[in-house]
């Protein structure tokens, strides 16, 4: 089963570490080096956790509990058994998802603030026991009552149960020399086969009845939903990605303590999430990407670098109260039908255009850009003004307010760099200008087509 | 059809509802009038179960349903609407048919991530059934707008369309014309009757007797909590006791 498993992922992890290869070499010019990337992906994944519970209308602040457990179970799972990533994975997922069942049924009978704060009394519970683990086993191993239970249990963690001491979370100094397994391929995987799962839920009979819970659960009780099953199972699934959370961040960082599972972890969670907007599921992970990413482009600004990240982070707050993705969803992208279609055809060119911009991927032994500064500039120029433009127009509801802008980038676009070609600021054209142009001709399409009829 | 043996609910002292009997016969539409305050929505929710009554029983084609939770009860044939909307504001109109449509539909999550063939008919016979609700309550035009974005008018229409997707046997209309003009109320009649050709029971809660006399083959009469009178619209219209409910008693 792991090796079928293994030979059929090997392929797509190798791929996806030759793929990132250039584009990680980028990110380390700015500052963004590999292992932060990887917290970036991890605190995505994490965004994304709590995520599923906002999105079914509970406030848990729980996320950090879960990824405590997932660490220690993935960090003692390699240490003791030598256990590999895949099955760390599986068993810290599996953990806790488990512990999120007796949690969920009680607990989820709350609402709002008094939600919260049962969650995180939960999140110190899970810190505490940790930290407090070794001595706890031994009252357990020991006791008559519990003993016949607890041993199996911990035989599972620990070689030599009968020893005096046990050691198996070791306490506040947390477990060392943990193998490092984590690789960048792993986590962008990862996060790749969740956005699938994340759109696909939405698209769901299941996703729709947890949007209906969380605008009204009354209402949506009584549409035929059951509301008890569907938060809990909410609230299981953020459990498991939480827990798979900690297992890469066990595997990353060597060195694991209780301390950096608290009350500070849970309240960074929610902020990935509430930053990068609730409306739509890219929101938790762009604003675990970029809210991790902030403070690393800041290092420059030593002791000032908090000061500027809590300042960006309150012009979200105030100019952006739907998160970051409130810059991406368009009014009329909501609207099926034509602008259902123009919405695909410009998020093809849109994506084309990021494409060419940002990955400066080699093909043949030629650059596939065919330009780097010109390139560089005017094509994020347009992103930047495309999202401007939508997080302008994000209240109207005819398409047609936003298709002119559209065309117009569009259209400027390809002008634009045919003539850049023709006077020969493009050094060579190589598959990335065609690329490029054919992005901004998509883009200049998507706005032809959202054009109300009545007006074409 | 529906039974309510000595229904209570009290709120502290306060009894909203005090031994309420009523019997709705399957088939017919039936009117719930009363002065405001009288318990009328109490009733309602305790039918639907977002309440529960203190005390007595409500039985659904002879099943208890007053202990069940909402969701149970919907899934033997009852749809409510509410007096003040409640729609899915951040949903358009074609997705609140679809969540509507829940109890229909059997495909999980692992049927969707595998894009299993089935739930591709399923959605698409979703879809199209959602379709058709709205053409008859005349929303195909605003099919894709945010109910929080639709007229009031639309929204009250909505609601409707929204109970009907469930497949009701039963179905509670609670002040359905409200803030409608004369024409709208008109077509919300329209729209009980043939409710009521396709074979669906109807409990209505309104204010306005044009309609209740337009509809309704019998009207129950509550007041302070307790069934004042009953009988057919224009035999309440008579009732002294029920114009001194409303009016007040002649000096």
């Amino acid at each position: 089963m792991w090796g079928l498993l293994d030979s059929l992922l090997q392929p797509i992890l190798d791929l996806a570490t030759q793929l990132l290869e250039p584009l990680l070499e980028r990110l380390a010019t700015v500052g963004l080096s590999e292992p932060v990337v990887q917290f970036m992906l991890m605190n995505a994944i994490l965004g994304v956790s709590i995520y599923l519970t906002l999105n079914c209308g509970m406030f848990s602040l729980a996320n950090a509990g879960f990824m405590a457990i997932g660490a220690y179970v993935g960090a003692i799972l390699t240490t003791q058994h030598g256990a590999t990533l895949g099955e760390a994975l599986l068993y810290g997922m599996l953990v806790a998802g488990i512990i999120a069942i007796p949690v969920g049924l009680p607990v989820l009978r709350l609402r709002n603030i008094y939600l919260a704060i049962a969650t995180i009394g939960f999140g110190e519970i899970v810190r505490l026991i940790i930290l407090h683990f070794d001595t706890l086993a031994v009252e357990f191993r020991d006791s008559k009552i519990f003993g016949p239970i607890a041993r199996p249990i911990l035989k599972l963690m620990v070689e030599d149960v009968d020893a005096r001491r046990l050691e198996i979370t070791l306490g506040a100094r947390g477990i060392t020399r943990i193998p490092v397994y984590t690789e960048t391929a792993h986590l962008v995987v990862f996060l790749l086969v969740l956005s699938y799962f994340l759109y696909r839920l939405h698209h769901s009979r299941m996703g729709r009845a947890m949007a209906a819970i969380r605008q009204d659960e009354r209402v949506a009780a009584s549409q035929g939903i059951n509301v008890v099953y569907y938060k809990n199972v909410a609230f299981v699934m953020g459990a498991m990605l939480a827990g798979a959370a900690g297992v890469f961040n066990a595997l990353a960082t060597r060195t694991i303590e209780p301390k950096a599972y608290g009350f500070d972890k849970a309240v960074d969670i929610l902020a990935y999430a509430v930053l990068g907007g609730l409306g739509n599921w890219l929101g938790p992970i762009l604003g675990g990407l970029t809210l991790t990413a902030i403070p690393e482009l800041l290092r420059e600004l030593r002791e000032y670098s908090g000061v500027v990240t809590g300042v960006i982070l309150l012009l979200i707050i105030v100019y952006l109260p739907g998160g970051l993705t409130s810059l991406m969803i368009p009014s009329f992208w909501r609207n099926g039908g034509r602008y259902e279609f123009a919405k695909r055809v410009t998020t093809a060119g849109v994506v084309l255009v990021g494409l060419v911009n940002v990955l400066p991927y080699q093909i043949d032994n030629g650059r596939i850009l065919g330009y780097e500064f010109w390139g560089l500039i005017i094509g994020n120029m347009v992103i930047v003004g495309l999202l401007l433009w939508v997080r302008y127009t994000r209240q109207r509801q005819n398409g047609g307010h936003f298709s002119l802008p559209l065309m117009g980038v569009g259209i400027t676009g390809v002008v634009l760099f045919i003539a850049l070609a023709l006077v020969g600021k493009i050094d060579h054209l190589a598959v990335g200008y065609y690329v490029h142009l054919i992005g901004m001709a998509l883009v200049g399409l998507g706005g032809w087509i959202s054009y109300p009829a009545e007006e074409r | 059809m529906l039974t309510l043996q000595r229904v209570s609910r009290n709120f502290g002292g306060l009894a909203a509802l005090n031994a309420v009997d009523m019997i709705i016969p399957k088939g017919q539409v039936i009117g719930l009038i009363g002065p405001n305050g009288a318990g009328k929505t109490t009733l309602l929710n305790c039918i639907s179960g977002l309440d529960h009554p203190t005390s007595g029983t409500i039985t659904l084609n002879n099943k208890p349903i007053h202990r069940r939770g909402a969701h149970r009860i919907t899934a033997l044939g009852m749809a409510r609407t509410y007096q003040n909307i409640r729609l899915f504001n951040e949903m358009t109109a074609l997705q609140n048919i679809l969540v509507a449509q829940h109890q229909q539909g059997h495909s999980t999550l692992l049927h969707s991530l595998t894009q299993w063939p089935g739930h591709w008919a399923e959605e698409k016979w979703m879809r199209q059934r959602a379709m058709t609700l709205l053409d008859q309550l005349g929303l195909q035009q605003v099919q894709h707008v945010l109910a929080s974005n639709l007229s009031y008018g639309d929204q009250r229409r909505l609601e409707i369309a929204r109970a009907l997707a469930a497949d009701p046997q039963l179905i509670l209309l609670d002040e359905p014309t409200a803030g409608m003009n004369a024409i709208e109320t008109e077509q919300v009649g329209q729209q009980i009757l043939a409710m009521r050709e396709r074979g669906i029971t109807v409990l209505v809660v309104e204010h306005d007797m044009a309609l209740i006399a337009q509809v309704c083959d019998a009207v129950y009469v509550l007041n302070f909590g307790q069934i004042l009178a009953y009988g057919t619209p224009p035999e309440v219209k008579q009732n002294p006791e029920v114009i001194e409910a409303y009016l007040g008693k002649e000096t």
